[in-house]
């Protein structure tokens, strides 16, 4: 369960070269509410800008700008996050410093990132070498790799492709066999199918359903509106 | 029982290899919420960080050991200056060297110290690793280059030059650099949440920091100076540190100025000050 206790969260309007002095913009405002992180969420409403932030605040990668977060769960880092890699070190340091982070046999997790990356000798390269794709990834597969108890995705379920092959996908669908996610980005096609519950942020409001049917609607109404302006 | 109904670990005992991807062979973290598994949690994210820190050095030694140049640099300026005006003797003791390197040492661990706080916003770390946990990592690994510079540098001396270089008591010695450091802390954090406000103010801290070398007694000894100016660069607190410095080198050194608790409160005040500026502007960083 990830419980928002007053939790609001303000952006700066310009990310470049912000300081404490720069104008913010509000994406969630006093809101109390309880996450389930067994169940699988979809995330609609807000921009994708927004919808990002939220999942990064989720995550515990941005802080809130008033309230608490309790994470009573193992939440993953946004996967494909890039956070602090170091871009002289190689891939494989890179991996083992995760498993100092996050509290994990360093052997098994660099031979699992090892196997499912398919960086080949790239792996012992420093990571500033990787291509951008790469390095998002590197980040999806280390986020996997590891066991928690909710996954959270800002860019839509992986799918198999030809570049990525079949492994992360199956290494996803495996965490995700027990564990809980929280995504962004879902195609609509796929969320009566696949989801439980929906989340909609929507002008600073946040709100949890499990009708799906009647949160998509809501969901398209809003973005509807949301397009007229 | 659906199986996310499970504990994560029961849930990790139930992993199998299916589609050729094995996961069950990384182990779960105790799920128990205690102060001890919380400290045993944050000491294992601060080895990770100081483990990555020196990793990183190793793949940059040259930079690494370039950046502790500077303080050898001005040491040779100022003694090349000194000879250049056929002044030999030393302000005190016997050595020049050992003078202006007992001044330049203790201030640059202060220097050095407390520049580049690392500010990076949240964005560009992971969730597990807080601003303080990197800015504490900054701090022990500056401590840790000066600790063997200092051994390097006055070995040198000590056996070359001086044998006054081996300090007579050690207690001062360490109780002025653990004073620079725990002061170099604390305005580190007051320069970063200033820097947070204002960008050009890392521009101005830079200066500022090496014009105070003038007025912290490493050129010359406090106590030798005219009544009036001892009594204004007496409110700088470094002097207090490199005097103490030096009253384990030197075991006459005049201790007039020197005011250990006035030093203490400055360290206090200083890390208080920047542990709440660093708290104000900890939510003010989401980017």
């Amino acid at each position: 369960m990830i419980i928002l206790r007053d939790v609001s969260l303000s952006v700066p309007q310009t990310r470049k070269k912000a300081t404490t002095l720069t104008a913010r913009r509000t994406i969630l405002s006093d809101t109390t509410i309880s996450i389930p992180t067994d169940r699988r969420i979809a995330l609609l409403g807000g921009s994708n800008q927004d919808n990002t932030a939220f999942l990064n605040l989720l995550g515990g990668v941005v802080i809130p700008s008033r309230g608490t977060i309790s994470r009573l769960a193992k939440v993953s880092f946004p996967a494909g996050h890039l956070g602090s890699f170091s871009h002289e070190l190689s891939v494989r340091s890179n991996v083992a410093h995760f498993a100092r982070l996050y509290d994990v046999d360093r052997k098994s997790l660099i031979a699992l990132v090892e196997r499912v990356a398919h960086l080949g000798p790239a792996f012992e390269e420093p990571y500033g070498r990787l291509k951008s794709l790469q390095k998002r990834d590197l980040s999806q597969v280390i986020s996997f790799s590891i066991p928690f108890d909710v996954y959270i995705l800002c860019s839509g379920l992986p799918q198999p492709d030809k570049r990525r092959g079949e492994n992360v996908y199956n290494l996803f669908l495996e965490r995700t066999r027990h564990a809980g996610m929280i995504v962004q980005g879902a195609n609509l096609r796929y969320i009566k199918k696949y989801f439980e519950m929906i989340l909609i942020l929507h002008q600073g409001k946040l709100r949890l359903f499990d009708d799906i049917d009647y949160a998509v609607h809501l969901a398209q109404k809003v973005k509807f509106r949301a397009s007229l302006k | 029982m659906r199986s996310r109904d499970l504990t994560p670990r029961a849930q990790q005992r139930l992993s199998t290899e299916p589609n050729g991807v094995a996961v069950g062979v990384l182990s779960v973290a105790a799920e128990v919420k205690s102060f001890g598994t919380d400290l045993r949690r944050y000491l294992k994210v601060m080895s990770a960080l100081l483990i990555r820190e020196f990793e990183n050095r190793k793949h940059e030694p040259f930079l690494s050991a370039l950046e502790l140049l500077e303080p050898i640099v001005l040491l040779g300026t100022v003694i090349g200056f000194k000879y250049l005006m056929d002044s030999h003797s030393s302000p005190y003791g016997t050595s020049v060297v050992l003078f202006y390197a007992s001044g330049f040492y203790p201030k640059y661990l202060w220097i050095w110290t407390s520049r580049y706080m690392p500010q990076g916003t949240p964005r560009k770390r992971f969730p597990t690793e807080q601003r303080l946990d990197y800015i504490f990592v900054h701090v022990v690994s500056n401590a840790t280059d000066y600790i063997v510079l200092g051994l390097l540098g006055f070995g040198f001396i000590y056996l070359f030059l001086t044998p006054q270089a081996l300090p007579f008591d050690f207690v001062p010695v360490f109780e002025a650099l653990a004073a620079m450091l725990a002061l170099a802390f604390g305005w580190g954090l007051i320069s970063m949440a200033l820097t947070r406000l204002f960008r050009f103010w890392k521009f101005i801290a830079m200066g500022l920091n090496r014009s105070l070398i003038i007025i912290s007694g490493a050129l010359y000894v406090p106590d030798f100076m005219p009544p009036d100016f001892r009594y204004w660069i007496s409110f700088n607190p470094m002097l207090h540190g490199v005097a103490l410095f030096r009253t384990g080198i030197y075991p006459t050194f005049p201790k007039l100025v020197l005011d250990k608790t006035y030093l203490t409160h400055w360290v206090i005040a200083a890390i208080l000050i920047g542990l709440v500026l660093e708290r104000v502007t900890r939510r003010s960083e989401t980017v």
